[in-house]
């Protein structure tokens, strides 16, 4: 409200629109954007290929956990870390990047600004709903992998699972967040999930080649590559992930050796708060520029 | 005028280069209000002011006294705005639908499907409330979108270009529609290019055009031009001739003649001139001049 606002002058009270109206609608946003996202295919396709591929990688990972144990269980996560590394990131991203700019282009943002709601509710709104979707989709997967484990493995290993089962949460949040920071920014939906594709290719593939060959060719330092690297969110989870199951990053290589050397037992907080700082910075920076954009 | 509904000063708005609304100046009562104006004219750009989408480039709008840049959220529960686009998600029901705009309204859960229900039975859609939105028909999805306008029991709604696509049977319903929702103590304020439909529907115009205001006052101040309309059996001259001489305007064409004067009931001065003359005639009355009437002329005088 600015200060020069205009007072009202009619003698009709102002109506009530206390906090818990406002959460009110940006919890009913929310239940409609995971209401929408359960309906969608794209949403199924995610959750049951996430889902099978898991299944499978756990079931061929496992048949030696008899007698191997918790080096099976590592083969196990392992691959479930390599499977996440590719397809959690692409789903959030591709479902963020969807998200504003669809709504703009269908007309459902104005429909919905139409309404006694502001952009931060709008925003927060459908971030919830669609959060809840992919970790729904995301469990669904650890949750075929984690059954497939139990039973082949029995639950020694658990802590270290629900310890990839939550970096994964925060991963596929991180992606989500990048999604909406590129729709905010983009007016049409296919120009958003063309550059949300660009972005995962980048995080992916050229995040971990194009480091290595940048490295080479520029002889890096050992501290600058493992900076370089921990700076990719998709990189930040793979190092996490493996800390958490194998227990030490000494298998990475000199920048392995160097991150313990250097870090010391700060080695794991500072990742993870790189994932962390991923996971809020462009979310809020995507609220940020929807709060103050003049688009409807 | 008591207090306007809706107040505009200077509000003037311009996307880049282009200037969608001029210094527009308003003062427009509560009741049925038709803004008329041809596709561009800037009706939907005050809209959005109004509802506070939109930040005027210059000049300030009011809607209930609550400035709509300072008040927006507080404007916007008590206006419901129909848009003009389809923003219906075609997987939704229209229950499910009504519901969710309820919800935005600030309706509790239970509250919002009661309202959902009463205002879908409202507007002839109670059989069809778990439908999807997808199969409905235009003149249903038009119907549809009149109803989450005021599912929240707002005190004034905005509906733009609501006849738009739906054939004769749909725009009687609708039109049936909007002067129905007076009776529920709800203002409205009509948008549209149709003119017969504000004709139909509004009390008050507001006429704009390349983002200005051409006129803006009640329907029966624009529309009630004293012309009598007479068609004659005998020849028109010495008619003509006696009610020149008495100051009236006359307008020939063929046996017909349209007598205006102003400050002069034209009904009179031709009862007297045909009476001087003795001339016969076929047919004699008033002719209403209808909004495009008014709208062309105001147009093409500028």
């Amino acid at each position: 409200m600015t200060a020069t606002a205009t007072k009202p002058t009619t003698g009709r009270s102002l109506p009530d629109l206390p906090e818990r109206a406002q959460w009110r609608a940006t919890l009913a946003i929310a239940h409609k954007e995971l209401d929408d996202a359960v309906r969608s295919r794209w949403f199924w396709m995610w959750a049951i290929a996430f889902a099978l591929l898991a299944g499978v990688l756990a079931s061929v990972a496992l048949p030696g956990s008899r007698i191997a144990g918790s080096a099976s269980f590592g083969r196990t996560a392992a691959s479930l870390v390599a499977l996440v590394q590719v397809i959690v990131p692409l789903m959030g991203l591709t479902l963020g990047a969807q998200s504003i700019a669809a709504q703009r282009e269908s007309g459902a943002l104005r429909f919905l600004l139409s309404h006694p709601v502001n952009r931060t509710e709008a925003f927060w709104g459908f971030h919830l709903g669609l959060s809840a979707a992919l970790l729904a989709a995301a469990s669904a997967g650890f949750g075929a992998a984690g059954i497939v484990t139990a039973i082949r493995s029995g639950g020694a290993q658990a802590g270290a699972f629900l310890r990839i089962t939550l970096l994964a949460w925060i991963l596929v949040i991180a992606m989500l967040g990048v999604g909406m920071f590129i729709s905010a920014f983009t007016r049409r939906a296919s120009s958003a999930l063309g550059v949300a594709v660009f972005v995962w290719l980048a995080f992916v593939f050229l995040g971990d080649l194009g480091l290595m060959g940048t490295a080479v060719a520029t002889r890096m330092p050992v501290d600058a590559l493992f900076f370089a690297t921990v700076a990719n969110p998709i990189e930040a989870f793979r190092l996490a992930a493996l800390g958490s199951f194998v227990g030490s990053l000494d298998i990475l290589g000199p920048a392995g050796t160097y991150a313990v050397d250097a870090l010391g037992p700060a080695l794991m907080p500072v990742i993870v708060g790189v994932l962390v700082l991923w996971m809020i910075l462009p979310s809020v920076g995507a609220w940020i520029r929807f709060r103050t954009s003049k688009d409807v | 005028m008591d207090r306007p509904a809706i107040e505009t000063r200077g509000l003037s708005h311009a996307y880049g280069s282009v200037v969608a609304l001029h210094d527009v100046d308003l003062q427009i009562p509560p009741g049925r209000v038709g803004l008329v104006g041809a596709n561009g004219a800037g009706k939907t750009t005050l809209i959005r002011i109004l509802l506070g989408m939109l930040t005027p480039t210059r000049g300030t709008a009011e809607v209930f006294g609550l400035d709509t840049r300072a008040y927006e959220l507080e404007v916007r529960a008590r206006v419901g705005y129909m848009p003009e686009g389809n923003c219906l998600p075609p997987d939704q029901t229209a229950a499910d639908f009504l519901i969710y705009a309820a919800a935005l309204g600030g309706l509790p859960s239970r509250a919002a499907r009661q309202r959902a229900s009463d205002v879908l039975t409202l507007v002839g859609l109670e059989e069809e409330r778990f439908r999807p939105l997808g199969g409905f028909s235009t003149g249903m999805k038009q119907r549809t979108k009149l109803a989450q306008a005021i599912v929240h029991d707002p005190e004034l709604v905005f509906l733009d270009e609501p006849t738009a696509g739906l054939d004769p049977e749909g725009r009687e319903e609708m039109l049936e529609l909007i002067s129905r929702l007076g009776s529920f103590g709800i203002d409205v304020l009509v948008s549209s290019h149709v003119l017969g439909d504000i004709e139909r529907t509004c009390d008050w115009v507001v006429m704009l055009e390349g983002g200005r205001v051409l006129r803006s006052g009640p329907l029966a101040s624009l529309v009630d031009v004293d012309t009598v309309e007479v068609d004659l059996i005998d020849d028109p001259e010495p008619l003509i001739a006696v009610l020149v001489a008495a100051g009236a305007a006359v307008e020939r064409s063929g046996t017909r003649l349209l007598v205006t004067a102003d400050g002069k009931d034209p009904f009179l001065l031709v009862r007297d001139a045909l009476a001087d003359t003795g001339t016969g005639i076929r047919s004699m009355g008033p002719r209403s001049t209808s909004l495009e009437d008014v709208f062309l002329a105001v147009e093409g005088s500028r």
